[in-house]
């Protein structure tokens, strides 16, 4: 078998330079030249600002972010990280790789660096709460994006009392008040998630003839796309054909799946997301696709607003930071897809 | 080095050190050896009571598409277990296999490029495997695991911060979406792969003298090293092996989900562990094979697909999978002694670590 | 058979390297020493004492756990295919925690509600030690009722998370004795009994021969299958116990905790060894690592060391370590 080896090394790499000469003498597939989508930002509300905000220079902010999993939580961290830099400050910044115990150690380190500020993104409240009461113990200001908490200066978030009813919403009004969903579960120590979550179950409550189908299925952290796709495929063949109508999810990776595995099949289903994950987005552009809906969160707008209230308040304006700042989610349909990915950028 | 004379000693006794004693009463020991099989047979007949669904051909051939990834990162998992190893990066050459294949078709390369660098990733990891438990000699379990901790963290640095990369259908070329979506007669691509890579790697273990050798350097590897073996570079290719074959696995991913995002590969991991153990029980010397994880991936996906079929909540899935692996196990077990007279009673109930004590002399020895 | 096995010319070695043991014995923590004084040098606020707090409160729900999982090793031999292996370790202890929050949430006594949590990690134990007594690989075994105990846990809770409140629980977070946190002097103190129990009695040594060497110690009249069975129940009850403290932590008990803490736990239990002249997992080891690897993030992060890095720098340290310990043991043969 030693032996052998170099031989083979040898054939692969003959096969390889023939295929090249084969192919062209090209690596790169013929295509056709397409535009780029522009990415410009257009939000007037995110750069406008910067003009009269605090400099944050020889400032030191922490930043404890819960996870880095997905397109919204991952863009809001790494977009507090750069505003701050602008604005002269310094970040130290963790994220728990979703690990709700390696959250709070997190902040934990952080506090002992006694920095001047302290941003959590996302989390649990119940769980963070010895922590963050560690945190106001120490004299450090809190401020949190997306969720609430007692200590905190400042909650930056979008409004998912209004994205969790306006999706439900949507989905009852398409289906015109009757219908089949199946749910996924989603995950309820998340708090946008379960918010969004109960939205669902009190808009539904309007609508007694649409059907939540049980049991829920499943979210996973971990290869969610593929795992969505076979508990899909999976609920079709059990369920009788027709017998779903719309697909509920409180984030937009499950779905991703599910349309892979309905939309080969024509099956009308239409399925209601959030977050604007740019794969999702293709698919909602898409007209042939079963995606329907998804809410796009103004990720830099978070972002800055967060960032710029953390200024005002250690230049102490404390008076001009408010205790929630809401931004104002987008509402993404197969319509106005490609206008909200073109003015966002996204 | 190592030439024909050396090789014909390892060839002839290459039953592993159980032989002595499994060899005497191999008719009791044939009842365990049926256990996982039966348990497939008894999974598909009670659900198919349960549910008029799983028994059609097309949710048949649904079950194998949904288990064909697991079915190739197993299959590379077998081979290193083979070689006494344990490779718990499986899930890093797999999203790196994944990482680099969507990312080259993202830049427009053609699909075989994409291809072979996906498996040359995949490869990479591998080689810091064999590197780091050939050369030195960091056990096997503690190398890898610190493979994976590198490895997310080399994802999230080659992906700007874990960005997925999702490649819209109309770029991506026929010849990279047939290897995930396609259908060769028919079947899905995915399932042919699986199977054509189970087919190359049982063959491989299975008839070549390069399997034997494997085989001989985990089994005793303190005799296989006497009679000649390199076994380090025996070693090392399992390793690298298993790499390409995870990695592969990921191409296949990428294909089929159109992207890649970070941190998938992990999810196959422990189904991927026992699926390989399960495979363990149909072998008269509890070795693994590629057909016995072939069976333990089939019943991991029956069940799956069967607990979703009949309704039951995911609260419950998780328990039914325990139980029904906990007592193919115990089966196999409790039947591979039943039967057999008392004094070899003690020697079947001491079968793992009997096998365990002769590689720890054997890894005694080699400090 | 096995006699055969041993070739003659290498059979002295293991005596041998005993003749210059020390170098060896101290390499490990040589290495952890200069990580721990790069993080020393580079940050003011490590060795602060509300600092080396922080680090222990963190480390101690990992070493509790790794402990247990640690004897299961120790009677069960390192061989991690073949030899002792606890997977459902961090499934247990969600399982457990879950079991003690539902508890505390219908009004039961603080201490009660520990004791049900424990009892129930203490049974998954049991199974996990009667399979393995009967035969089953313990990788298979524990890997089968790590999704029991997961899928319990869910079933328990419906997948919802249950706060705990009240004083007891308040107090098992933040009390603090002569500076030192008390989960530390909870870890320490389960660290310094079972080290008492595997270290200095016979039932210890016992273990340790079973691990080792189950034929030679069958021979010598001992029944692997006690040491093994104590060990699987042990190591479940203990990390039953940090399951419950890992509640007391978070102020709830939280559904796939189990998963998130898994890995730690069987990395600091296998550290160990970097501690031990002879590469065994040891149980004084193990405490050792929980506080190293709890010190490796913090130091991490104290360093400024961006989040993308966290992963690959720990990974190398780790390996580092171990190569430097592998290494030193092969110039000893």
């Amino acid at each position: 078998m030693t032996r052998t080896r170099p031989n083979a090394l040898k054939v692969l790499a003959s096969a390889m330079a023939a295929a090249t000469l084969l192919t062209g003498c090209s690596l790169k597939e013929p295509r056709p030249e397409i535009a780029p989508v522009v990415a410009q930002s257009s939000n007037p509300q995110a750069e406008h600002k910067l003009d009269n905000v605090p400099s944050l220079k020889g400032k030191k902010v922490g930043i404890a972010a819960k996870d880095i999993l997905h397109d919204y939580s991952r863009v809001v961290y790494q977009q507090i990280q750069e505003r701050i830099k602008e604005l002269g400050g310094e970040v130290i910044a963790t994220q728990a790789e979703a690990k709700d115990e390696k959250h709070v150690s997190d902040v934990e380190n952080l506090i002992t660096q006694s920095p001047d500020a302290i941003v959590v993104i996302l989390g649990d409240a119940q769980t963070l709460t010895p922590a963050l009461a560690k945190v106001d113990a120490a004299g450090i200001p809190l401020f949190t994006i997306d969720f609430q908490s007692e200590y905190s200066k400042n909650n930056v978030t979008s409004d998912n009392w209004n994205v969790g009813t306006t999706l439900a919403r949507t989905m009852a009004e398409d289906l015109h008040g009757k219908g089949k969903i199946l749910v996924f579960n989603g995950f309820p120590g998340v708090t946008p998630c379960r918010i969004r979550y109960n939205s669902l179950n009190l808009v539904l409550e309007d609508y007694p003839n649409i059907e939540k189908i049980t049991p829920e299925l499943q979210d996973k952290y971990e290869g969610t796309i593929e795992d969505a796709k076979n508990q899909i495929q999976d609920q079709l063949r059990r369920l009788p054909e027709g017998e779903v109508d719309a697909i509920w999810s409180c984030w937009d990776m499950p779905l991703i799946g599910a349309a892979q595995a309905i939309d080969p099949t024509g099956g009308d289903i239409k399925l209601y997301g959030v977050d604007a994950e740019p794969g999702a987005l293709d698919l909602i552009a898409n007209p042939d696709s079963s995606y329907q809906f998804t809410v796009a969160q103004p990720t830099k707008q978070i972002a800055a607003a967060s960032a710029t209230n953390i200024a005002l308040f250690l230049d102490g304006q404390t008076d001009l930071v408010p205790s929630t700042s809401y931004a104002e989610p987008i509402f993404v349909d197969k319509d106005n897809v490609n206008q909200v990915r073109h003015d966002n950028g996204i | 080095m190592s030439t024909i004379e050396t090789l014909a000693a390892p060839v002839e006794p290459s039953p592993g050190p159980v032989a002595a004693y499994s060899g005497k009463k191999r008719g009791t020991l044939q009842a365990s050896r049926l256990v996982a099989p039966g348990t497939l047979a008894l999974i598909l007949i009670v659900f198919s009571v349960l549910s008029p669904v799983i028994f059609t051909v097309g949710n048949l051939f649904g079950i194998l598409g949904q288990v064909a990834l697991l079915a190739l990162a197993a299959i590379g998992l077998t081979l290193v277990v083979r070689a006494g190893g344990i490779d718990l990066s499986i899930g890093v050459a797999l999203d790196l296999g994944a990482l680099a294949s969507a990312w080259l078709i993202h830049d427009g390369y053609r699909a075989w490029v994409a291809v072979a660098g996906g498996l040359l990733c995949a490869l990479a990891v591998g080689a810091v495997n064999a590197l780091l438990i050939v050369i030195l000699r960091i056990p096997a379990f503690l190398a890898t695991l610190s493979v994976w901790f590198a490895g997310t963290s080399v994802q999230q640095l080659l992906t700007g911060g874990g960005a997925p990369i999702y490649l819209s259908a109309p770029l991506v070329p026929d010849g990279f979406a047939v290897i995930g979506r396609g259908y060769f007669l028919g079947i899905d691509a995915a399932i042919v792969n699986a199977v054509s890579i189970s087919l190359v790697v049982a063959l491989l273990l299975g008839i070549t003298r390069y399997g034997r050798k494997l085989t001989m350097a985990g089994e005793q590897p303190s005799a296989a090293r006497i009679s000649g073996l390199r076994t380090n570079a025996l070693i090392a290719s399992a390793y690298l092996l298993c790499a390409v074959i995870a990695g592969f696995a990921g191409v296949v991913l990428a294909a089929r989900s159109n992207g890649y995002v970070p941190g998938s590969g992990q999810a196959y991991l422990m189904d991927a562990i026992g699926a390989v153990f399960i495979g363990a029980t149909i072998s008269r010397y509890g070795r693994v094979s590629v057909g016995g994880t072939l069976i333990g991936v089939v019943i991991f996906g029956l069940l799956d697909n069967g607990l979703n079929l009949i309704g039951l909540s995911f609260f419950w899935q998780d328990l039914a999978r325990g139980l029904v692996l906990l007592s193919i196990l115990l089966a196999a077990v409790v039947l591979g002694r039943a039967k057999s007279r008392p004094a070899t009673g003690i020697f079947a109930l001491l079968r793992t670590t009997k096998h365990q004590a002769l590689t720890n002399t054997a890894k005694g020895n080699r400090k | 058979m096995s006699a055969t096995l041993v070739p003659v010319d290498e059979a002295p070695a293991p005596g041998a390297s005993r003749t210059k043991p020390r170098l060896a014995a101290w390499i490990g923590y040589a290495g952890i020493t200069a990580v721990l004084l790069l993080f020393a040098f580079g940050s003011p606020f490590f060795l602060t004492a509300s600092n080396i707090a922080t680090i222990l409160t963190q480390a101690s729900v990992f070493g509790i756990a790794g402990v247990g999982l640690a004897i299961v090793i120790i009677a069960g031999g390192d061989d991690v295919l073949n030899g002792g292996i606890d997977l459902s370790t961090g499934a247990v202890a969600g399982l457990a925690g879950t079991v003690t929050a539902l508890a505390a949430a219908a009004g039961t006594p603080g201490m009660v509600a520990v004791l049900y949590g424990v009892l129930v990690a203490t049974a998954i134990g049991v199974v996990n030690g009667l399979s393995v007594t009967l035969g089953l690989r313990p990788l298979l075994a524990t890997l089968a009722t790590m999704g029991v105990a997961a899928s319990l846990e869910l079933v328990f809770s419906q997948n919802l998370k249950i706060a705990v409140t009240g004083g007891f629980f308040e107090a098992a977070r933040g009390s603090v004795l002569f500076g030192i946190p008390l989960v530390a002097w909870l870890m320490a103190l389960i660290g310094a009994a079972v080290w008492w129990v595997y270290g200095k009695t016979s039932w210890g040594v016992n273990s340790y021969a079973v691990g080792q060497n189950p034929t030679a110690a069958q021979v010598a009249g001992l029944d692997p299958r006690r040491y093994r069975l104590a060990s699987y129940v042990l190591s479940s009850a203990l990390a039953g116990l940090a399951g419950t403290l890992l509640v007391a932590r978070l102020s709830a008990a939280v559904p796939g905790i189990g998963t998130q803490i898994l890995l730690d736990i069987i990395l600091v239990a296998y550290m160990s060894m970097i501690f031990s002249r002879r590469r065994l997992v040891s149980v004084v080891g193990t405490v050792l690592a929980a506080v190293f690897v709890a010190a490796l993030d913090n130091g991490l992060t104290l360093l400024g060391v961006a989040s993308q890095w966290v992963g690959a720098a720990k990974g190398l340290l780790i390996l580092l370590v171990l190569a430097s310990v592998t290494l030193r043991g092969r110039k000893n043969r």
